[in-house]
């Protein structure tokens, strides 16, 4: 089922202004003004956005995700490349991952990509830690 | 003086490598759609920090001009247009590719953007210290006015949904409040991570709202089985502009380039804006009207003097006033913070080395890009052929060292993950990305300059009205905020009497 756009985007943000002013009531009275009066402001703001989604033209339109399957399948190959970077180091979870999404868009060379794979972590590599000394995440070489 | 000195250290060695090697990656990421100046100057950051200040900034400085040109090469020579900014260039660009005069477009188009380029340095180089010599008579009051009008671009930049526009520079303001109270210190919203008592790192979240989600956003466009691209019958003809065209057409350029440096200065108009300004300029001055859609040169010229004059203008608010007038120079902002830089009258002081070295930066980035244009410009259309799956493989695997390398923490990392999953969702539900990121800079300057003065006036406001500079800004503020809602009710007007 399609949900307009703007709704859920009011709703999302109604629900975070709430939380956010339900923790900054735990805060001193001189830290916690500004951001209850910000909050207070999203609050007020994205309730104003809900109603309008409604009666608005410019505030209607569904929200649609095309390719979601694929958009979801990337989106659970990036956050497991970055959780096995503290364990394998950067260079192989980057060969790693570059495979994965070259197999899971069905991209259609099979050499180019383990090139590409082989190649761009090699040439971090030579840039950032050889060159710059700058150090890359997890374990360097 | 200074100036000179500053030229002295952009023409070391290593330097004019830098800015030629930073206009190249700036080509190329403007060349490629999809891929945004914004994204090129945010992902190169990282790079900046082997580097001294000066250096950092000459390249950052390479790949800002270097992706604003890069836009017309793909624009004119497969009608796809690499950024936002280069969408006019293609109008004629292309149609002069169709003609056969592919080559003399992507000349005209090289000589357009030095000129706009140059000219829009020049006006940084003149008008930034004096800018910078009024912020010296700033206090809290003014900073804070100062801030309030930066956020008053919000309504600029959302002058369709304004309602939208407000939502997410609120949203931006309060990411501005996690992180130690600047008066008391009391930690808000941290969540007891010790990564987040400075604040949000402003690197990794903008890396994550423009880059990481702009990553999410190819894939949603790409089909699965993609081949590689070929882009071997492609002929551009020789990449010259005779003498006796350019004297007809710098006029157009110049007055092209003060609109894209007039523009620049305005916070909020982009060079998308400019460009097509610069194209209608043209038009309106142009003795062969009918032929403009059709392939004809000064519409070309018109556009890309604009949008790279857009390049020296828009830094104008931010070295003196610290005002983001657009993302990019909003990521410039990191860029500068990280290299121990403040924005205001202090980069003319104290940091004046720098910043002319910087300033020259522009110059030679401009000249880097002329070079380039007219020996490069057919070889980095290649760069089209690299398929859209390693691409955004290979952006994000950058995204991941980008965001790690500003304080080498894997917190960071996760942060551009969670933001990049915001950008997505704003972006998918019609929100203004821009106005978040001015809410999260402008959000900690107008909370912490607000709360100074009411503590030195013991929460008196009356003094307020005794400050010039600062009623001078709050005017500002309320025109700007108004000025939307004037052109909305012209436009209607002009609608309602022609509606032809």
């Amino acid at each position: 089922m399609a949900i307009n756009h703007s709704r859920a985007a009011a709703i999302v943000l109604f629900l975070f202004g709430a939380l956010f002013y339900y923790i900054a009531e735990s805060y001193p009275a001189e830290a916690a003004s500004f951001p209850k009066a910000l909050l207070l402001g999203l609050i007020f703001f994205s309730g104003l956005l809900f109603f309008r989604s409604y009666h608005f033209d410019l505030y209607k339109g569904h929200l649609v995700i095309q390719q979601k399957k694929q958009v979801l399948l990337c989106t659970g190959l990036a956050v497991l490349y970055v959780l096995s970077i503290p364990y394998i180091g950067y260079y192989i979870s980057s060969t790693l991952f570059i495979l994965a999404i070259s197999l899971a868009l069905q991209f259609r060379s099979k050499l180019i990509p383990i090139i590409v794979a082989v190649a761009f972590p090699l040439a971090i590599y030579l840039v950032f830690e050889i060159l710059l000394k700058i150090p890359v995440p997890g374990i360097s070489l | 003086m200074e100036l000179i000195q500053g030229f002295f250290v952009a023409l070391q060695p290593m330097n004019l490598f830098l800015v030629f090697a930073g206009t190249a990656i700036g080509i190329i990421f403007g060349a490629l759609p999809g891929l945004t100046s914004t994204m090129a100057v945010a992902l190169l950051i990282p790079i900046t920090f082997g580097f001294s200040p000066a250096s950092g900034l000459i390249f950052l400085a390479g790949a800002y001009c270097g992706s604003m040109y890069g836009g017309s090469i793909s624009a004119i020579l497969l009608n796809t247009p690499g950024t936002p900014a280069s969408a006019a260039t293609a109008l004629d660009g292309y149609a002069m590719t169709n003609n056969g005069e592919g080559g003399k477009a992507l000349a005209t188009a090289t000589v357009a953007s030095f000129v706009g380029g140059i000219i829009s340095a020049m006006c940084l180089i003149l008008i930034s210290p004096q800018l910078a010599k009024i912020a010296l008579l700033f206090g809290p009051a003014e900073y804070f006015a100062v801030a309030c009008f930066g956020m008053t671009i919000i309504a600029t930049l959302s002058s369709r949904a304004i309602l939208k526009g407000v939502i997410a520079g609120l949203l931006g303001l309060i990411i501005g409040t996690v992180g130690m109270d600047p008066i008391t210190g009391f930690p808000r919203f941290t969540f007891g991570f010790l990564d987040m008592l400075e604040g949000i790192s402003i690197i990794p979240a903008l890396i994550g709202l423009f880059s990481t989600s702009q990553v999410l956003t190819l894939l949603e466009g790409l089909k699965p089985g993609e081949r590689l691209n070929s882009m071997a019958s492609l002929k551009t003809g020789k990449i010259w502009l005779p003498f006796s065209e350019l004297k007809h057409l710098i006029g157009i350029m110049l007055r092209s380039s003060g609109i894209g440096t007039i523009i620049g200065i305005i916070p909020a108009a982009g060079g998308d804006i400019a460009a097509f300004l610069g194209y209608n300029e043209a038009q309106r001055f142009s003795k062969k009207r009918e032929m403009f859609g059709k392939g004809n040169v000064e519409g070309v010229a018109g556009p890309e003097s604009a949008n790279n004059g857009v390049t020296g203008g828009s830094l104008i608010p931010l070295l003196t006033l610290g005002i983001p007038g657009n993302s990019v120079t909003a990521i410039f902002l990191g860029g500068l913070l990280i290299q121990g830089l403040r924005p205001g009258p202090s980069l003319f002081g104290d940091q004046a080395a720098t910043t002319y070295a910087f300033f020259a930066g522009m110059i030679m980035a401009n000249i880097a890009m002329l070079i380039l244009g007219f020996i490069a410009a057919r070889f980095f259309i290649l760069v089209l052929s690299v398929p859209t799956t390693l691409m955004v493989a290979l952006i994000f695997c950058l995204c991941i060292i980008g965001s790690f390398s500003i304080r080498n923490s894997m917190f960071d990392v996760a942060l551009m993950l969670i933001f990049g999953g915001i950008g997505f969702f704003l972006r998918k539900t019609g929100f203004n990305l821009a106005a978040v990121v001015l809410g999260m800079i402008l959000g900690p300057m107008a909370e912490g300059n607000y709360r100074r003065f009411m503590q030195a006036t013991q929460g008196d406001v009356t003094p307020l009205f005794e400050k010039p500079i600062f009623m001078a800004l709050m005017l500002m503020c309320l025109v700007s905020i108004v000025w939307p809602f004037v052109m909305r009710l012209i436009e209607n007007r002009k609608l309602a009497r022609n509606p032809a």
